[in-house]
């Protein structure tokens, strides 16, 4: 963080937390990504939801802990035209959310190659959840819940079936994504002890860009 | 009935009809006066692309149109999507260098609504629109393209409005976070219809370099908010003026950028203009 002109320093509401993570939403077009995250942040949800271009991002902070954690949570376009620019933003995330749409075979056939797109372009530790989307149009699905945790077993995440529009699961999905990571930056800590080194505590990670790596920026 | 004549001269009357147009564009004319602007010819070229031919983009432009605009009825009803579809199928057939991008969707919508019963004059008016404002952006790998347009446009931040500039600098507010949407849809993905026509009444009458002092104005507007520091709540106040102070940002607009804005505002900075 630069730090700027004093009057263009941050407020209270911006510093206020623990910890900060990085959270991504990905998955095929039409899945349900924004209405996804627009339940889980605003708790509403529209039919006339509109596709999104490039990338689109909201923040909410929880307590999980006593922790305050606060997540920046980015929606991406899922046209696979987009990844050039939605990829660029991997870096850094702690957490992906990589969703399909139970009523879409094609979204979950996908699935795999999204899970080489985090694998190519994220961090090493980050860590994911399959989520399949949309459980309360029983009547349209083609994929079952087996199908879907079966794909999430082999790929070692965890699984989840939600509805936005229901407001089924989405919370979980979230507290559970903001659950791992902190298990895995405890474990990490535990093995790294120089991650601790310097610092208060937490500080390291409010430290990770909050926008996207600079190093995607050539000019 | 001045502006009847007018349009019945076409194209003989062109530049009349632009100085009629600076001044207001009735709306029932929208459509109609749009496409000379653009110069659009009818020429029967709409009639003979193929608008039917199964292609591999046609799942990606079906999900598309049931969220593009749909609180239109015109748009929301079937007629309106099959149009839609059309349009966007020939628009791909006529400009095999070109690929179906998420977006022209909304910038093909606007033409549609004001064209309804004229598939070929929407058609036209897009096939025209796109290489004054959106030259290349629609390329298979167009991340070169977008990208030097929004460096283009950050250093246009930094030269009016530099305080601004450091600041979105600071806190890596980047466009890259906000405007690729304004400028690969020309805003029609951010705004509704009835401010996408205000905004393009203007528009169509600058030249390619005029979207980018467009978003200038946004940021202008959302800067005279105080609540502005800090990414996140940048971030939506941005979207806040971009979605709902339009008035605020046509009136930034008007005060500071004229129709030809490379005349006056354009520093020496600013990049070697794409031709078109």
């Amino acid at each position: 963080m630069a730090a700027g002109d004093p009057k263009w320093q941050k407020d209270a509401s911006d510093q206020n937390f623990d910890y900060m993570f990085k959270l991504l939403i990905i998955g095929n077009s039409s899945v349900g990504k924004t209405s996804f995250l627009f339940r889980y942040a605003d708790d509403s949800f529209t039919s006339a939801f509109v596709s999104t271009v490039g990338i689109d991002f909201k923040v909410k902070t929880v307590f999980r802990h006593d922790k305050r954690v606060k997540l920046q949570i980015w929606d991406t376009a899922g046209q696979e035209r987009y990844r050039t620019i939605t990829t660029a933003y991997y870096r850094g995330a702690m957490g992906f959310i990589l969703m399909y749409d139970i009523t879409n075979e094609e979204s979950f056939n996908s699935v795999q190659d999204w899970v080489t797109q985090i694998k190519t372009y994220s961090w090493d530790n980050a860590q994911v959840i399959l989520v399949g989307n949309k459980c309360d149009m029983e009547d349209e699905r083609v994929i079952s819940f087996e199908r879907g945790k079966q794909l999430a077993d082999q790929l070692g995440v965890e699984f989840f079936e939600t509805s936005a529009k229901e407001n089924v699961n989405v919370k979980n999905v979230f507290e559970r994504l903001v659950d791992i990571i902190c298990d895995k930056m405890s474990e990490s800590l535990d093995s790294d002890p120089t991650l601790v080194a310097g610092g208060p505590k937490g500080q390291r990670l409010t430290d990770q860009p909050q926008g996207p790596p600079n190093a995607n920026c050539n000019c | 009935m001045l502006l009847k004549t007018l349009l019945h001269g076409y194209p003989y009357t062109h530049d009349l009809l632009k100085s009629f147009a600076s001044k207001d564009i009735p709306p029932p004319f929208r459509g109609h006066v749009w496409a000379c602007l653009l110069g659009v010819v009818e020429n029967g070229l709409y009639e003979r692309l193929d608008k039917c031919s199964p292609t591999h983009t046609d799942r990606q432009i079906e999900v598309d149109i049931p969220r593009c605009h749909q609180y239109n009825e015109l748009l929301s009803s079937q007629e309106g999507h099959n149009k839609l579809k059309r349009l966007l199928k020939a628009w791909v057939t006529a400009h095999p260098q070109y690929v179906y991008w998420q977006g022209l969707d909304s910038l093909t919508a606007p033409f549609l609504y004001l064209n309804f019963n004229n598939e070929e004059r929407a058609f036209l008016s897009l096939y025209k629109f796109i290489p004054k404002y959106l030259h290349l952006f629609f390329l298979k790998d167009n991340s070169s393209i977008i990208k030097e347009y929004l460096v283009k446009f950050f250093q246009l931040i930094f030269f009016h409005e530099p305080v601004l500039a450091k600041h979105l600098h600071g806190i890596n507010f980047i466009p890259e976070l906000y405007a690729i949407p304004w400028f690969l849809t020309m805003f029609s993905h951010v705004f509704p219809l009835h401010k996408i026509f205000h905004l393009w009444d203007k528009l169509i009458l600058g030249d390619h370099s005029y979207p980018l002092f467009i978003g200038i104005a946004i940021l202008k507007a959302a800067k005279e908010h105080p609540a502005q520091v800090g990414l996140q709540r940048m971030h939506s106040t941005v979207q806040r003026s971009a979605g709902h102070c339009d008035g605020n940002v046509r009136q930034r607009l008007r005060k500071d950028v004229p129709i030809h804005p490379e005349e006056h505002h354009l520093p020496e900075v600013c990049p070697a203009r794409r031709s078109s």
